[in-house]
């Protein structure tokens, strides 16, 4: 989303509404890890002690199988210690997936629920970014980052307080240390990450262009750019190994930070190890505990600063799925009136309709027209004339901004069809009872069967099987390895453009509805594909009412009434046949140039 | 690919990367020397200062000392480290960009029409999969000299530690290193099921970016089909299916870091155990076990390093393999061969050939012409025996039916796709490869849909040409694209965007034009304009090719793919193609009274228009 910032604060108010939502049903899990998180530290600044135990044993001579017992104890907390981890992360992983793969799917709905308004604002892409990108971000949060971060840091101030607690300075001046060395990481990992950012985009950029060449190979070839292009590779590779090496000298630092911070801890640990032990203050296994320490905090320290940076990423994706959950539908889909079965009336009063943000310019003005049921409405005009927007009106994707539209149907018992203004309806009923076919068929990169049904289970296969058969599909399907359960594997599915065509024809078939809309093909397909497909739309108009965007004047010849518009406004409706008397006629001038070039 | 000949061993293909980079590859394998073995270092500081505390008779060393050996020991270190990451990341480098441009370069030199090498279902690799070797398969093989370089220093550090250790006491050492052994060697062995779970986890979450894409691509087409809850219902099922393989996946690798993690305890454990004995005796001091005790890193860091190189060392056969198929029939081990790749100095100068008389088109002959390629499925039956002849400043187009061979054939005489049989003879001179021949200054072409590169438009024209050289201006004056570029807000220098994503179709074509023109070729061959042109630009674009008179010694020949009328009017000479051969050849008129093919063509292009 545009409007978001990436470097938002980060939010405890919405971090915490967006965690107890989803924490909160899985509570037991999250009390469960957390007292396995603490089992985990306790171990770990526990174990240590039992070396000291030992040491000062054998120092002064106990009996051995006192040292026995203590390696065995130690071995065994160590093995314990593991274990306890190894649950740690299927407990957090179990909780981080479980919340998050909720939230994935209450986002999606919400955002399919959204007006198509919306989804004209925001790119596909973007909005994968939020549903996978930014969650996948927030279960990184979950499971690394409280895990690690927290755990890493209790163990951290777990390992201070134990040194400050054998002798007070020696605490405070390892802090020190350990604060200096985390400031300075903090620094220098301020310098590497624009210039690791750097890096990606000179190798997006490496691999970008080498995809392109290797597409262009003919183009290459037959304009003898080879050298040109080899040399082009050739900067984009340099400007690729600057950036690495620009990078590197600054990880050399990252790299060499803790060798020099630990070579201070343990300094420190040398002159305190030697005053203590001397004026007595703890034993030989107290100055080895005191390395033994400082060696623990090596892992945890480093990790901290890492998570900091994902933690400050993790703010960033939790505002933008707030901010996403808080936008709303304007297009009330409240319960309110259903249609029966069979051909739908359409009647547009006066329509006129405008996007919200042009508001100064009328997309649609005053559109009245009135196709009765079973009739066929052939709707031209050149490309941006208003074609698609009216019909996205009938599915209400948009709400008229003035006039009305209306759909009716007759019941047996009553002559006078029943017209009900689409605001007043049932959002579901409406767009169950009118079909679309668009030039781009979308397809799911899942199974034959649910590409047909849209994922709708309730249909039986034999019925999705008579549709195949309707739209002339058998051929195509008869050829697919495993039926039904095949599964388009790309957005071609191997299928021709005219099979996916077909395809969508069978998705209405299945839905059945009283009103088509079909927005023709205008690429040429070949005549084989393009007589299958002529049937399947004879097939399918039979006993419906549809409206036809046309691209070719073979399809004008199957409607009934011809509606051209011009920048919105209706330049010629009326029968097909008045019009092709009338030789004045727009359409009649249409028909003697060609659409091609009239309507290009 | 198990069934692909390997014709190089693994190691022969390392021998040469390491030749192309010997001073990096010497500064980094030593440097990386010092550093590990600065491990052994830290433990003797630490022996030696327990001993001073605990006063032992031998291998005392003062708080000072020790003070000061730390920081000389840090400084060593450090100093060792930044060198070796230094000259490892140049060696790395080095070696990933010699390995790509030694593909690529290959790939340039193959039929430019099928540049990729087949897979085994016959589809032509695509070019996602390329990249990916270009991009993960060199990394993954410099991954394996690192870790080479990391198994030999920790090998050394290890060998010395361990002779320090056995001399302590090799009761301990051997007691200590044996469980250790074993626990790394199944962390290891644990490798290939961690592949497996990362798989299937991939999978599954490709499955659900899948879907996500699908849903939001097909937002419009879900709404019209009421089908949102449905789709999110499939959703929900997949997401479920990614977060059991996902916990799998990582619960399994916590599971061996807690392996690699708890060997060090453990170790540590086994040396407590098997020293109680000694230092109850007083033979082995806390100076001792501290030492031991800093030694155990290493150790168990060597171990994990050498199990991972053997792995890495397997991928990397693996990915060599995949190399050799991009490289299809180059002389084996190419893809390493010794190559100037200009990562530092001045870049080549691109070689600039100007026109002369012998590039001029007097007589093109084409005689028996064949090409099957890439037409084994039905949609197209290549071209056969395929005969014409092109003299100077003519204009010949070849029309026919969808699918009846039409740029099959130009590609074939280009040189774009391979030809089973057939003589070309330029001038009377058999042209033996054409694919080096038909290049500009001689020829220049311009395909059914031409490829733009992310650039300027400029440098789409030109590329590479020298711009003092060649007439920029009325090249795009003849491809008609003068206007659009003055509508653009940087003219020439415009970037495009990738492939040309933000010219319009007709741009596309135009700007490819005139990139055709700025070569100034003799023979210039278009494959169907008219896709992305309306007729009046179509006509002003003839206009300008033959502006300079039809005879004159600079005037162009062109050969043409077209069904369009204005282009079939203006024609010298039209062939007709049906199934792959000449139907017919001669001037429209005579054509249309004689020839069927021609009748019904016509007659198809008057209904759609």
């Amino acid at each position: 989303m545009p409007n978001i910032k990436n470097n938002n604060p980060f939010s405890y108010k919405k971090t915490w509404s967006l965690f107890s939502e989803y924490l909160r049903p899985q509570i037991s899990r999250v009390v469960l890890l957390t007292i396995l998180l603490f089992s985990s530290i306790g171990l770990a600044l526990l174990n240590p002690q039992i070396v000291r135990y030992y040491l000062d044993s054998a120092q002064s001579g106990a009996q051995l199988d006192m040292l026995l017992r203590a390696a065995a104890l130690f071995m065994g907390l160590a093995i314990f210690r593991q274990l306890v981890n190894v649950a740690v992360t299927y407990v957090g992983e179990k909780v981080a997936w479980t919340s998050t793969n909720n939230l994935r799917a209450d986002l999606a709905l919400h955002c399919l629920k959204l007006d198509m308004s919306f989804h004209k604002k925001y790119k596909p892409g973007e909005l994968i970014e939020r549903v996978d990108g930014d969650v996948n971000q927030l279960a990184n949060f979950f499971s690394q980052l409280v895990i690690r971060l927290g755990g890493n840091l209790l163990l951290v101030i777990g390992v201070l307080l134990i040194l400050g607690w054998h002798d007070w300075r020696l605490g405070a001046l390892i802090a020190l240390i350990a604060l200096i060395g985390g400031l300075l990481l903090y620094e220098l990992n301020k310098l590497s990450v624009p210039r690791w950012q750097m890096v990606r985009e000179v190798e997006a950029k490496l691999f970008g262009f080498l995809e392109e060449w290797l597409n262009g190979t003919e183009d290459i070839r037959t304009c003898g750019a080879e050298s040109y292009i080899l040399l082009r590779l050739y900067h984009a590779l340099r400007s690729r190994y600057q950036k690495v090496l620009s990078a590197m000298h600054i990880q050399v630092l990252v790299a060499d930070l803790p060798l020099g911070v630990f070579a201070l801890a343990y300094s420190t640990a040398h002159v305190f190890g030697y005053t203590l032990l001397r004026n007595g203050a703890i034993t030989i296994g107290g100055v080895y505990l005191i390395f033994y320490y400082i060696d623990l905090m090596k892992g945890p320290l480093w990790e901290i600063l890492r998570q900091v940076e994902d933690l400050q990423r993790a703010a960033a994706s939790i505002n933008r799925i707030t901010e996403l959950r808080q936008i709303q539908p304007k297009i009330s889909s409240e319960r309110g009136l259903s249609f029966p079965q069979g051909p739908l009336q359409v009647k547009f009063n006066q329509v006129s309709f405008y996007y919200e943000d042009e508001q100064e310019k009328n997309v649609l003005e005053s559109i009245s027209f009135h196709l009765e049921h079973g009739k066929v409405l052939g709707l031209l005009g050149r490309t941006g004339s208003g074609k698609s927007t009216l019909t996205k009106l009938l599915f209400r994707f948009h709400d008229v901004t003035g006039g009305s539209i209306q759909l009716g149907y007759k019941t047996d018992d009553d002559n006078e069809p029943t017209l009900i203004d689409i605001r007043h309806t049932d959002q579901d009923s409406l767009r169950e009872k009118i079909g679309l076919v668009t030039q781009d068929v979308q397809l799911f990169h899942t199974t034959v069967r649910q590409n047909l049904t849209l994922f709708d289970n309730s249909i039986s296969d034999e019925h999705i099987l008579k549709a195949i058969d309707a739209v002339g599909l058998d051929t195509w399907f008869s050829q697919l390895p495993y039926g039904l359960d095949t599964k388009l594997e790309s957005t071609e599915g191997g299928l021709s453009a005219g099979e996916a065509q077909l395809l969508a024809f069978a998705r209405v078939f299945l839905e059945d509805p009283g009103l088509i809309i079909l927005d023709e093909a205008s690429s040429r397909l070949d005549p084989a594909t393009e007589r299958r497909i002529e049937k399947a739309v004879d097939l399918l108009l039979s006993n419906r009412t549809a409206i036809i965007i046309a691209h070719r004047l073979e399809t004008v010849q199957r409607a009934d009434e011809i509606l051209i518009l011009e920048d919105g406004k209706i330049a010629e409706y009326g029968t097909r046949a008045d019009l092709v008397k009338d030789s004045d006629s727009l359409f009649s001038r249409l028909l003697k140039t060609g659409l091609d070039e009239a309507m290009a | 690919m198990k069934e692909q000949r390997q014709p190089l061993k693994t190691y022969q293909y390392y021998w040469r990367l390491i030749q192309y980079s010997p001073k990096y590859f010497l500064t980094d394998i030593s440097t990386a020397a010092v550093f590990w073995l600065s491990f052994t270092v830290g433990g003797l500081i630490l022996r030696g200062y327990f001993n001073y505390l605990t006063d032992e008779d031998s291998y005392q060393i003062t708080v000072l000392g020790a003070i000061g050996l730390q920081i000389v020991y840090a400084l060593i270190a450090g100093l060792a480290l930044a060198a070796a990451i230094l000259a490892n990341t140049s060696l790395r480098q080095r070696s990933m960009a010699l390995m790509i441009r030694n593909m690529f370069s290959r790939i340039l030199k193959m039929p430019g029409a099928k540049p990729l090498p087949e897979e085994k279902n016959g589809k032509r690799m695509s070019s996602g999969v390329v990249i990916s070797t270009f991009r993960d398969d060199t990394n993954e093989i410099v991954n394996a000299i690192t870790t080479v370089e990391d198994s030999l220093g920790l090998g050394i550090t290890a060998l010395i530690s361990f002779t320090i250790m056995y001399r302590i006491s090799p009761i301990v050492t051997l007691g200590t290193f044996l469980p250790l052994f074993i626990i790394v060697a199944i962390a290891h062995m644990l490798g290939p099921r961690v592949k497996k779970y990362r798989k299937a986890s991939r999978e599954a979450t490709s499955q659900v970016t899948g879907i996500i894409a699908d849903m939001f691509n097909g937002a419009q087409a879900i709404k019209v089909g009421n089908a949102e809850e449905r789709i999110v219902d499939y959703f929900r099922q997949l997401n479920n299916r990614r977060q059991s393989t996902m916990i799998r996946d990582r619960v399994l690798s916590e599971f061996i870091l807690g392996l690699s993690n708890g060997a060090v305890d453990i170790g540590l454990g086994m040396i407590l155990f098997l020293a109680s004995r000694l230092m109850h005796a007083g033979t082995f001091t806390v100076g001792d076990f501290a030492l031991f005790a800093a030694y155990l890193w290493p150790m168990t860091q060597f171990m994990r390093i050498t199990g991972r190189m053997i792995t890495l060392y397997q991928q990397a056969g693996v990915s060599f393999n995949r190399m050799e198929n991009i490289m299809q029939g180059a002389t084996p081990g190419d893809v390493a061969a010794h190559n100037p790749i200009y990562l530092s100095g001045d870049f080549p100068t691109i070689p600039y050939i100007p026109k002369t008389h012998q590039h001029q088109l007097k007589h093109l002959q084409v005689r028996g012409l064949t090409c099957t390629y890439d037409y084994k499925n039905s949609r197209g039956n290549g071209i056969f025996d395929v005969n014409f002849d092109l003299h100077h400043g003519s204009f010949t187009v070849i029309t026919g039916q969808i699918g009846s061979g039409k740029t099959t054939l130009l590609k074939a005489l280009l040189g774009l796709l391979p030809i089973n049989s057939g003589k070309i003879r330029w001038n009377g001179e058999l042209v033996d490869d054409p694919a080096s021949f038909f290049v500009p200054p001689r020829c220049a072409y311009t395909g059914q849909v031409p490829r733009l590169f992310s650039d300027t438009v400029r440098n789409n024209i030109l590329l590479g040409l020298p711009e003092d050289n060649v007439d920029l201006d009325k090249a795009i004056h003849t491809a008609v694209l003068e206007h659009d570029i003055n509508q653009m807000d940087k003219k020439l220098n415009t970037l495009i965007g990738p492939r040309g994503i933000r010219l319009s179709g007709g741009q596309v074509q135009r700007t490819a034009a005139a990139r055709m023109f700025v070569r100034n070729a003799n023979l210039l061959v278009f494959d169907d304009l008219s896709s992305a042109l309306d007729v009046e630009t179509e006509r002003q674009l003839w206009d300008g090719i033959f502006s300079e008179g039809e005879n004159s010694a600079n005037s162009p020949t062109c050969l043409v793919v077209s069904h369009r009328r204005v282009v079939l009017h203006r024609a010298d000479q039209i062939i007709v193609l049906k199934d792959g051969r000449v139907d017919d050849r001669g001037t429209l008129d005579e054509l249309l009274t004689r020839n069927r093919e021609m009748q019904r063509l016509w007659q198809v292009e008057e209904t759609i228009k």
